[in-house]
């Protein structure tokens, strides 16, 4: 080999060595990750397409034994890193290349996600029979599916000072499809006389007490959001509810004019269920359903409808649905705690379960 | 000389046709199991198969995995593709499973929940079914001590939808919402997938055998029981997990209840929404709720093994269901008490999943009393 060519072999090699850290060099200090959000989740990053797509993983800061899943796609002078499921908010990730870390990125919250609120608890009134059967809980937003309310519920006896466990806890909690609302039931098991739960633990909730039920704000959204505030309810316990709910106690306290779209205004004179009063409540003009939008008041005592278009002359009937419950769960034809010998009973009477009034 | 010759041919020729027959067999043999194999896949489409929830998974022959959708009350049957035969496992041994779980999605283990774990009996590989925050579900596969992701957006499925399943919005007597209930538990059985669950008439459990592959064929039948430990008959409560047992040549189904009767059913009986009743014969404690039914045969005894949520695993002898004639028709009147066919506590608590891996192990997701999530094998012989 001559001297030139000797200088020209070392020369090639001098600067492919310049050309492989230059190279690597590119791809460790100049990444910086974006974060793509769509339909408020943060969905995908992306970041200048160089070095070898195959070399690049993400990580959860802390976890680099578990890569994250997920795709990692080129497009146009970017790639792409679509992960499995949306980031999660607050967490801090890793962007590693050829098992260096290039680029550490946190998934800040969009300065205008709203947090959700705990917009009712029913029953609303604050005092509470002591055969009372459930309670619901309704959010503004839809809550997250994976850990149990219970965690998030506190409730103690003011009376006792004690912590009380009121609530059944179901392995499948009962929300609605929405996952805006949930039902706590309190323990059927305790509240039916002579079951076994109740013999050796007694009422969930008793005569005469005080209680506070507190929801954290730890709970979280399905987007991870915690409540805006912690919600407290005090409530008294009073006697136990041993009666069906009764259509022909119920009083008609305006009954709108014609040709308008009044208020129609029924007075249950007790709490019912909030959901099963809206829900089972019908008005009826010569067998047609009239339509219009119904609204519960003063403690789920007072039901108020108006109808879309104005009233008519004529007849009119309020039709209740059997099922319609009170608040310790007893529905037109039958208490929820049956006594068999009790004539109370007995269902072979006929249910009054409508009302009339004529415009 | 020409008689030898001749004689030789005819030899030659003899076994040239019985080659030759013997081809033709294997021939038709080999096409019609063909065909077999590819008709339970015949139906399947390829596509995003839009699964909506994964409440329970089982698989099938094949590779085939079914995923029971609640909130959509449909069954999926998913082409794994995961076809290579393995008779032997490898030993599991994962510690902190769920927060290996999460980190491959991104998250922490606040944010995920485990909702249901299966075996493939061909490859033996694992499968997790993962529920997120917001619900989205997550189907992964483990591959020694990693985690793949199973898209379900573009893969080769069919699917079926539970006639007369319960609605979104349903509500049981007591105004419970009953849509969590509407799948509780699938398992693929001769030739058909048998299913637990609520059905919308009247709010009562019914238990469906659909055929498999899927047509428009599903036999249902509404099923009773008397549960000792309520004192009374109920119709209404879905079996929450189950297996099959044969018994002098019949099948029946062998069901677990909340609060944890025992109770068989005539498998031949269930047909065209008719009412059964089954046979309670074991009351095996309130305050419970089985979780997975698994069952194998060791040293020559079948044994039947159910985890628990509030007990430890049981495991009931084949032989005391067959040698149990009664059927338990008076109340338990002490809370929890375990009454009916003799079962066996294991030293396994918190089993919140259980499969079989292979003949010789069974797999464990079990929740230590130090709060770690382990998945694990553990030798049948011990158990």
């Amino acid at each position: 080999m001559s001297f030139i060519t000797k200088i020209k072999f070392i020369c090639l090699i001098f600067f492919c060595g310049i050309l492989f850290f230059s190279c690597k060099k590119d791809v460790d200090t100049v990444i910086h990750v974006k974060v793509h959000y769509k339909n408020g989740k943060p969905t995908n990053i992306s970041f200048p397409a160089k070095g070898d797509i195959t070399d690049y993983k993400v990580y959860l800061e802390g976890e680099l034994t578990t890569a994250m899943l997920g795709n990692f796609v080129l497009k146009h002078d970017s790639i792409v890193f679509e992960p499995v499921v949306p980031l999660s908010y607050e967490l801090k990730y890793q962007l590693f290349y050829n098992n260096k870390v290039v680029d550490n990125f946190v998934i800040n919250r969009l300065e205008d996600a709203v947090k959700p609120e705990l917009s009712n608890i029913f029953p609303s009134t604050d005092t509470l029979p002591e055969n009372l059967l459930k309670m619901y809980l309704i959010f503004s937003k839809p809550m997250q599916q994976v850990e149990n309310m219970m965690t998030y519920i506190n409730v103690k006896n003011i009376s006792t000072n004690n912590q009380e466990s009121i609530f059944l806890k179901l392995e499948n909690e009962l929300w609605n499809k929405e996952h805006t609302m949930v039902t706590l039931w309190l323990d059927p098991g305790r509240i039916k006389t002579d079951l076994i739960p109740n013999k050796t633990l007694g009422l969930p909730i008793k005569n005469g007490n005080s209680y506070e039920l507190v929801i954290s704000d730890a709970l979280r959204d399905a987007d991870g959001n915690g409540l805006k505030n912690s919600v407290k309810k005090q409530f008294y316990v009073s006697k136990r509810d041993n009666n069906k709910p009764l259509v022909k106690n119920w009083e008609l306290v305006q009954i709108p004019k014609i040709n308008t779209n009044d208020e129609l205004v029924i007075d249950f004179n007790e709490s019912l269920d909030a959901i099963l009063a809206k829900e089972t409540v019908q008005i009826k003009y010569n067998d047609a359903i009239v339509e219009g939008d119904f609204m519960l008041e003063q403690n789920e005592r007072i039901l108020k409808f108006t109808p879309k278009n104005f009233w008519s002359s004529g007849s009119y009937t309020v039709l209740v649905d059997t099922k319609l419950e009170d608040l310790a769960g007893n529905n037109l034809t039958r208490l929820f705690d049956m006594d068999v010998k009790s004539d109370k009973n007995d269902n072979k009477t006929m249910i009054n379960n409508y009302l009339v009034f004529n415009i | 000389m020409i008689c030898l010759i001749f004689r030789e041919n005819i030899i030659i020729m003899k076994k040239l046709i019985t080659l030759l027959t013997l081809c033709f067999f294997l021939f038709i043999g080999s096409t019609a199991f063909k065909k077999d194999k590819e008709d339970l896949k015949s139906n399947f489409v390829n596509g995003d198969a839009q699964v909506a929830s994964i409440n329970k998974l089982s698989f099938g022959p094949e590779g085939i995995l079914f995923i029971g959708d609640s909130k959509n009350a449909t069954i999926y049957a998913i082409d794994t593709k995961d076809n290579q035969k393995k008779e032997k496992s490898d030993n599991i041994n994962i510690s902190d499973f769920d927060t290996k779980v999460a980190s491959s999605l991104g998250t922490t283990t606040k944010n995920v929940k485990i909702t249901d774990m299966a075996v493939n009996p061909v490859s033996k590989n694992v499968y997790i079914s993962v529920n997120i925050t917001d619900g989205t579900p997550v189907l992964l596969r483990l591959k020694g001590e990693t985690l793949e992701h199973v898209s379900l957006k573009d893969i080769s499925y069919s699917k079926t939808e539970l006639s007369d399943a319960v609605a979104a919005d349903a509500k049981d007597k007591r105004g419970r919402a009953l849509r969590i209930w509407a799948i509780s538990d699938l398992k693929y059985y001769k030739g058909k997938l048998m299913v637990s669950g609520l059905s919308n008439k009247e709010f009562s459990s019914t238990f469906r055998s659909i055929d498999f592959p899927f047509n428009k064929k599903q036999e249902a039948a509404s099923l009773e029981i008397y549960h000792a430990a309520h004192a009374r008959y109920e119709t209404y409560a879905p079996i929450k997990a189950f297996d099959f047992v044969s018994i002098e040549n019949k099948d029946y189904l062998l069901a677990s209840y909340t609060c944890t009767p025992l109770v068989l059913f005539s498998l031949e009986e269930l047909k065209g929404g008719k009412h059964l009743k089954g046979r309670t014969i074991a009351e095996l404690g309130a305050g419970n709720s089985p979780i997975d039914i698994i069952n194998y045969t060791k040293n020559g005894e079948q044994h039947y093994f159910m985890a628990n949520s509030n007990r430890p695993v049981m495991r009931i002898a084949y032989k005391d269901i067959v040698n149990f004639k009664e059927s338990m028709t008076n109340p338990v009147t002490e809370f929890a008490k375990a009454e009916g066919v003799a079962y066996d506590n294991l030293p396994f608590v918190n089993v919140l999943q259980l499969d079989n891996l292979d003949a010789e192990n069974a797999l464990f997701l079990r929740r230590t009393r130090d709060g770690d999530l382990v998945l694990h094998s553990r030798a049948k012989q011990w158990m």
